[in-house]
């Protein structure tokens, strides 16, 4: 991936609907066999979620000091094949303001090189991560 | 064509996980992230999320979450319809072992057969819920009694 000088993320400023930047990617057996390993499952067919293709996109066009993942979901269409090339197409889904906590929503859906929709992730990131330690840290 | 027996109600069989920072750090990997983050190194960590030790991504529970739904409604339907959404409630640590466990709420007709929906949820040891959510598939026409 090639991209443009990073901008400092202003949670005012993302518009929902904005695109992030498209890219490219080959999911390699490698990939998949650490992915099988990381989480114990040989049977594993979605390796793309260690990817994050949504906060991947979203780190190509923007800087921040980290987010920490509130809620992810993933929806599987058709297991991806390593060795084929994936295009990730991923855009600002939604973002709001919960208990005085600002939240952003990425959207990404994955499709390989024979036009086959691969998944779709959606991950609504807390911009605040110094919150997590503030709860959990005891 | 094998019919299936699913009702709601029914719980799905549970799966536990031991969580390891190898694993965490190798997850990272397979995903290209080969630099230091709050999954993967102390001080990171601390200084970005404040905690003492890194802590594993939400998408691993995902990850769990989905093989828990595949092993109930086989490889063919999840892999083609399967879903799962989980909040993530509590952070997850090298140490910890969460159990993945779910129970069917819901069986509506959808186009190409029903869709059944399983409400999922991840503890730890010491039964503190980790993350929560819900998953679902389509089983097409012909897997299921017809009502």
């Amino acid at each position: 991936m090639t991209s443009p000088a990073k901008v400092q993320v202003d949670w005012n400023a993302v518009e929902i609907g904005e695109p992030l930047p498209a890219y490219e990617y080959v999911l390699t057996q490698q990939m998949v066999n650490d992915y099988r390993a990381a989480v114990d499952d040989p049977q594993a067919r979605f390796p793309t979620i260690s990817v994050r293709a949504d906060t991947t996109a979203f780190y190509e066009k923007y800087e921040d000091i980290g987010s920490v993942n509130a809620r992810c979901a993933f929806r599987c269409y058709a297991p991806p094949v390593a060795g084929k090339r994936l295009r990730v197409t991923a855009w600002i889904a939604d973002k709001y303001i919960r208990r005085d906590k600002p939240y952003l929503v990425t959207e990404a859906v994955s499709v390989d090189e024979d036009g086959r929709l691969i998944d779709r992730v959606i991950t609504h990131e807390l911009k605040k991560p110094s919150e997590v330690g503030k709860k959990w840290s005891k | 064509m094998e019919q299936m027996s699913i009702r709601v109600g029914q719980e799905i069989p549970a799966i536990s996980k031991e969580i390891a920072q190898e694993k965490i750090n190798l997850f990272e990997r397979s995903g290209g992230k080969h630099g230091p983050s709050f999954f993967t190194d102390a001080e990171t960590a601390r200084k970005t999320i404040g905690l003492d030790s890194p802590m594993a991504s939400g998408r691993m529970s995902v990850s769990y979450a989905l093989e828990c739904l595949r092993r109930f409604f086989g490889d063919e339907i999840f892999n083609r319809s399967g879903s799962v959404d989980l909040r993530n409630l509590r952070p997850v640590r090298a140490g910890d072992t969460v159990t993945i466990s779910g129970k069917v709420t819901e069986i509506r007709r959808e186009a190409n057969g029903q869709r059944v929906v399983v409400e999922i949820a991840i503890t730890n040891q010491k039964g503190d819920t980790t993350s929560a959510g819900s998953g679902s598939a389509i089983v097409p026409s012909g897997y299921l009694p017809v009502e």
